[in-house]
């Protein structure tokens, strides 16, 4: 066997395994034990909730993402790779840790009371979420040749409406990956929303949380109905991408 | 300020009121530095910057556009621009990856930088279009073009809001060389009817010789990166500092010049200057300088002006003044359209081209060269290359 057949065989492994993985969960619970799970109240609010609180999150993750991956990319300014270092924390930062830095700065030290809060789920998800828009972005921008805005400023455009007229349009692949991205990651975000809101019952319960309470107490149908839900709700926001991503491909896309 | 930089501000015998662009600046980055360089050009000038890759002709641009901060002063029709946004500089650029902006139409792309009453634009786009022939591409995407008529495109781009300045990067650069020569007509054609002024930044010489007034060239030392010689083309490649010379492929020898009684000047007058006897070690050729002098020259004879002959054959030669010169040929290397010949004459090494018309066979092969003494320019070393 060559060496390239031996990696094909081990890639092709690893994605049958996960598939089959995923799969089971759909082929595990009976379907009318589904069914029934999903009108019931718990799960309907922790949609509701997950839903409300991610969309939040990633509007606002967008927008601070945007101008922190536009200023890594273009501009050099004292402590540039601190802040690049700083956001590429949380990738290697546990989720549970952050968590709990979070809770300790924002209920120790700010005191703001949000903690064990419905807002504080959005902050949790706020913060994991961002490294990966803000990562997406900045390659996004420094893929966008710094050309384009001089010429664009040559023509009498200023910094900002150069930004709005030529690096925003140019950079929209980019904004949709990160906005679908940021938004699964937020549906998804355990560890950190657990810590910082709580998990409780039927107040900071979003999605993730309801698995993990309904599997502690043993109600595996529950449990696998929400991770069926956010897997949906994933592969979702993956097809809604794909099909922005190809119609965007016949109207004309970036210039290679 | 080199002497020759000040004798040709001298002798353009114009103050400085009369400038469309007078550029004093200096470029600091971290890994390289622009030093001293003055440029001053009248309306509708064209200006060649050639250099070597990497020898700061880009930097110099940009931060005559003001994307890059630089220290000096840059006037541009009376406005001191220096401290001035891009925005608001009145400079059009145009690069050679063409940047228009993808998602727009060519028209939109044209329009971009005006604004003003729609009728206006869409007038206004219609005459640069019909400038620069391309009428028939406004509703085209410009993913949708070719090289040629991207650039003719970007050109228009910046033609149309009336730059005071217009700076071009290697425009023809990433074009074949059919569409180069194409663009290179039209180019000259517009920036004369538009009466614009012109600083284009490229390594080609075909760009210098088809397009320029004048030529300023830059050369990287080290970190550091200067201006070695600037003059009106004609000035800078007949008496080339050594540099420019190496850059250009200029024949550039070291020998003892002495006046000469041989002519008188009558002939070589319309070419300015006066004739030079020049020894070469145990050659001697006739060349022409600014002003007759004794003493260590430099002769710069450029490649293309020599001819080539049988080793036996002689041109006619009325006036007795022509270099003749017994040759060995020491390597022929063709080129496209034109055959490259290293001649040997006594410790003297010759590059020349002549079209392949000529049969130059082998190496070794006996070979006259002749070249007329208006084309042996001789300055005088160890001083000042415009005396």
């Amino acid at each position: 066997m060559k060496f390239r057949h031996l990696c094909i065989a081990v890639s092709a492994a690893v994605t049958a395994f996960l598939f089959l993985a995923v799969l089971s969960l759909f082929l595990f619970p009976e379907p009318s034990a589904v069914l029934e799970c999903l009108k019931s109240r718990e799960i309907v609010y922790s949609i509701k909730l997950s839903v409300t609180t991610s969309s939040i999150s990633t509007a606002l993750v967008m927008l601070t993402a945007i101008p922190v991956a536009y200023s890594l990319a273009r501009y050099s300014f004292p402590g540039r790779s601190l802040v690049k270092s700083v956001i590429d924390l949380p990738i290697a930062f546990p989720e549970l840790v952050l968590g709990l830095c979070l809770l300790v700065f924002l209920g120790s030290y700010l005191k703001l009371g949000i903690v064990f809060t419905k807002p504080a789920i959005v902050v949790a998800q706020y913060f994991t979420a961002l490294p990966y828009a803000a990562r997406i972005l900045y390659s996004t921008f420094e893929g966008i040749s710094e050309r384009y805005e001089f010429a664009s400023r040559s023509l009498g455009y200023g910094e900002f409406g150069t930004f709005l007229r030529i690096t925003l349009p140019m950079a929209r692949e980019g904004i949709f990956a990160s906005s679908i991205i940021t938004f699964s990651r937020c549906m998804g975000t355990f560890g950190a929303v657990l810590v910082l809101a709580g998990g409780m019952y039927m107040n900071t319960e979003t999605l993730p949380i309801t698995l993990y309470l309904n599997l502690s107490y043993g109600n595996l149908n529950m449990a696998v109905t929400s991770g069926l839900v956010l897997i949906t709700l994933s592969f979702l926001a993956i097809l809604v991408f794909e099909l922005l991503e190809g119609s965007n491909i016949e109207t004309g896309g970036v210039e290679r | 300020m080199k002497a020759w930089q000040e004798s040709r501000l001298e002798n353009s015998g114009q103050n400085t009121e009369n400038f469309s662009l007078d550029v004093r600046l200096s470029v600091r980055l971290s890994d390289f530095e622009l030093e001293g360089v003055r440029i001053r050009l009248e309306k509708g000038e064209y200006l060649a910057l050639l250099g070597p890759t990497g020898s700061g002709k880009s930097v110099l641009l940009e931060a005559i556009a003001g994307f890059y901060p630089c220290s000096g002063k840059i006037i541009l029709n009376g406005r001191d621009i220096t401290k001035l946004p891009p925005e608001r500089r009145k400079v059009g650029v145009v690069y050679q990856d063409f940047v228009l902006f993808p998602r727009m139409s060519v028209y939109d792309n044209i329009a971009y930088g005006l604004r003003r009453r729609r009728e206006d634009v869409r007038r206004e786009v219609a005459e640069v279009a019909e400038l620069m022939h391309i009428e028939h591409l406004l509703e085209r995407k410009p993913a949708t073009l070719s090289g040629g008529e991207k650039q003719r495109v970007a050109i228009a781009r910046a033609l149309v809001t009336k730059p005071e300045l217009l700076l071009m990067d290697e425009p023809f650069s990433a074009l074949d060389p059919v569409t180069r020569e194409e663009l290179r007509g039209l180019v000259r054609k517009v920036v004369r009817e538009l009466d614009v002024t012109v600083i284009h930044a490229t390594h080609d010489l075909d760009d210098v010789f088809s397009l320029a007034d004048s030529v300023c060239v830059l050369m990287r030392n080290g970190k550091k990166s200067e201006i070695v010689q600037q003059g009106s083309v004609e000035e800078v490649f007949s008496y080339p500092v050594k540099e420019v010379a190496k850059l250009c492929g200029i024949n550039y020898l070291i020998g003892y010049a002495r006046k000469t009684e041989k002519l008188g000047n009558s002939e070589i007058e319309r070419f300015g200057g006066e004739l030079v006897e020049v020894e070469l070690g145990s050659l001697r050729m006739i060349g022409k300088a600014r002003k007759a002098f004794e003493g260590e020259a430099a002769v710069c004879i450029r490649p293309e002006l020599f001819r080539v002959l049988p080793y036996s054959h002689h041109s006619y030669d009325p006036y007795g003044c022509t270099n003749s010169i017994e040759c060995e040929v020491l390597e022929v290397c063709r080129s496209s359209r034109l055959v490259w010949i290293k001649a040997r004459a006594g410790e003297v090494i010759f590059r020349c081209c002549v079209t392949p018309s000529l049969s130059v066979g082998w190496n070794g092969e006996k070979l006259r060269l002749e070249v007329e003494p208006e084309n042996v320019c001789v300055y005088p070393l160890g001083g000042d290359a415009s005396a």
